[in-house]
């Protein structure tokens, strides 16, 4: 875990999220330090404890924001999507009704297809050279594995 | 201070301290370096004190008549020790306890009127008395050293009254029953509290009344064994120290005070440090009036309910979302303490649900599929009776829906329930197209 941290460091996002977080924390101090003064209780409050539960927070790429809420999409459809598609790709139901479901399945919106998504690397947001068994991209992989963090991954030798 | 120096001195003066009579004074032919006559006048002033001190102080005639101990004690060790060397021989030990005795006796050759005299000797003589006790005292290597007969007065031995914890024992003395009694408030509290907490009522109000009457056994039992401690000390031996009184203490913080008060005001204007007393002066306990805080009927000033109306001053329901949110999210973080340690974290993360919990359960979330059985998995081809055709395309398609279904073993049985039942809404939206194509068969 603490190797996740280093990469959520140094990526370019996070220190833009870190940012934001930052300005978000400027204009909510003195709020709470309102609050402070009109409740009893003191407030020990560490810093940028406010807003962490913002998307932006969570992952390191906007790129990567777009592909959760893609994801969540494809999710909610995807029932529908796996019946429908159950009536098109067989040779029983008659082509009538195969061709209003083939109408149909077009209707849905285009990002709930899992075709459509386009993985990425967990840490990263690589889009390219990913292990999927992982969900991360090699370069990271390839850190993780080094540092003995992978189960049942080995150096190869033979 | 000369019993250390004169270490054998001391030693006899013990010895015989320890087995001495006292003598009056007249009787006592002191072999010292003053002259007869000196002496002579001497012993008759002192006889003079002595008349008329019977008359004024009674205390004082004791202490007169031990007055010349050391002088005549040193004499006696002296020819105890040495024989007859007696007038010669000064011994040093001799020489200081004398010059005391003789400054006191010089000091009481001085001329005064008789009146005041008598006065003057008597604070004299009470003063050589004490001297000579300390004298006595010094010489003396006994552990217990010999209290002096003055009797000052001591403070009484206050009795201590057992704590009453019940209101109603304060007003009348403790009663001592065979059961112990609890009051009807409380009763009616606990039927209360065992009604509110549900399940079997009459239990918990049995168990609650048991503890109390424990507790207020307790309270008897303390008493009585106050009384006890008493009784296990009959038979140990005390260390006896002579013990200050009580008054004198603050009778010196007043003193101190006063003179203190004066600098302040005499001085730069800036009241001092060091003036001001370190410790603050209490009331005396015992001064103060005992009160009784049950005794009269309660005010209702401090009941609470100010409070709940100050924060029903403001409505619950307000514009003030974000505000209200902020305050629940503070109360929160004021509970939620962040990790010490990464060891915290992963626990942390672990009942979260963030964590694999080890060991490794491959069936982790799926407790709840353990109580279905593998037949609700599998038969599902019931579900097509009632509206699925018994022959045709459809049939065909639904059974080999069904034959899929069965096999997968990762989907819950509501998930292919649904399924099934997406299929039965979906064919009868398309109910009159299938009757046209044919694949429905149009039932009379």
């Amino acid at each position: 875990m603490r190797v996740l941290r280093g990469w959520w460091r140094n990526s370019r996002s996070r220190r833009r999220a870190n940012m934001a977080a930052t300005t978000t924390t400027l204009l909510t101090r003195s709020f709470i330090n309102f609050l402070s003064i009109s409740s009893p209780l003191s407030l020990q409050v560490p810093l940028r404890s406010f807003h962490t539960s913002l998307t932006a927070c969570k992952y390191p790429n906007w790129k990567m924001i777009k592909e959760v809420k893609h994801r969540k999409i494809v999710k909610e459809f995807a029932f529908e999507r796996m019946n429908i598609n159950a009536l098109r790709k067989n040779k029983i139901i008659p082509p009538a009704i195969q061709e209003i479901a083939d109408k149909e399945i077009h209707a849905l919106p285009r990002k709930s297809s899992i075709s459509q998504l386009h993985k990425r690397c967990m840490l990263t947001s690589r889009p390219r050279g990913l292990v999927t068994r992982w969900r991360l991209s090699r370069i990271v992989w390839r850190h993780e594995a080094d540092y003995n963090k992978l189960s049942g991954v080995q150096r190869a030798m033979w | 201070m000369a019993a250390s120096l004169f270490p054998r001195a001391s030693r006899a003066l013990h010895l015989v301290l320890n087995g001495y009579v006292l003598r009056p004074q007249h009787q006592v032919r002191a072999f010292c370096k003053i002259p007869p006559d000196d002496e002579k006048s001497n012993a008759e002033k002192q006889e003079q004190t002595e008349g008329g001190s019977m008359t004024a102080l009674e205390v004082e005639k004791p202490l007169l008549e031990e007055r010349p101990q050391p002088s005549q004690m040193v004499q006696e060790v002296c020819a105890g020790g040495e024989g007859g060397k007696l007038k010669e021989g000064k011994l040093t030990s001799q020489k200081a306890v004398e010059r005391v005795i003789e400054e006191d006796q010089v000091a009481v050759k001085q001329s005064l009127p008789e009146e005041k005299l008598e006065t003057a000797k008597d604070k004299r003589a009470s003063a050589q008395k004490k001297l000579n006790d300390l004298l006595k005292s010094l010489a003396s290597a006994d552990p217990m050293p010999m209290e002096p007969p003055l009797k000052l007065s001591k403070p009484k031995a206050r009795q201590k009254k057992p704590i009453n914890l019940d209101i109603q024992d304060q007003d009348s003395e403790l009663p001592q029953p065979d059961e112990p009694v609890i009051e009807p408030e409380l009763l009616s509290a606990t039927r209360e509290v065992a009604e509110s907490l549900g399940g079997d009522v009459a239990a918990t109000e049995s168990e609650l009344l048991s503890t109390l009457r424990s507790h207020t056994v307790n309270g008897s039992n303390d008493g009585k064994s106050s009384i006890d401690w008493s009784d296990l000390f009959v038979g140990m031996k005390v260390e006896r120290t002579q013990s200050k009184p009580a008054e004198a203490l603050p009778r010196r913080r007043r003193h101190h005070q006063d003179p203190s008060a004066q600098r302040t005001i005499f001085g730069d204007g800036v009241p001092n440090k060091k003036s001001l007393p370190r410790t603050i002066t209490r009331p005396d306990p015992r001064t103060l009036a005992r009160v009784d805080i049950f005794g009269a009927e309660c005010l209702g000033i401090f009941t609470g309910e100010s409070s709940k109306v100050s924060k029903s001053a403001v409505p619950a329901s307000s514009s003030l979302v974000v505000w209200e949110a902020a305050r629940k999210r503070e109360l929160q973080q004021c509970v939620y303490h962040p990790p010490d340690n990464s060891f915290t974290e992963m626990i942390q993360w672990t009942k979260q649900g963030k964590l694999w919990v080890f060991p490794i359960d491959n069936e982790v979330g799926l407790e709840e599929e353990k109580s279905v059985g593998f037949h609700e998995h599998v038969f599902l081809g019931h579900h097509l009776d009632g509206w699925c055709p018994q022959r045709g395309p459809i049939r065909h398609f639904m059974e080999l829906v069904c034959t899929g279904l069965s096999k997968n073993p990762y989907m819950t049985v509501e998930r292919k329930r649904a399924h099934l039942e997406w299929y039965k809404n979906y064919f009868k939206e398309k109910e009159e197209l299938l009757k046209e194509l044919g694949a429905i068969e149009a039932t009379p």
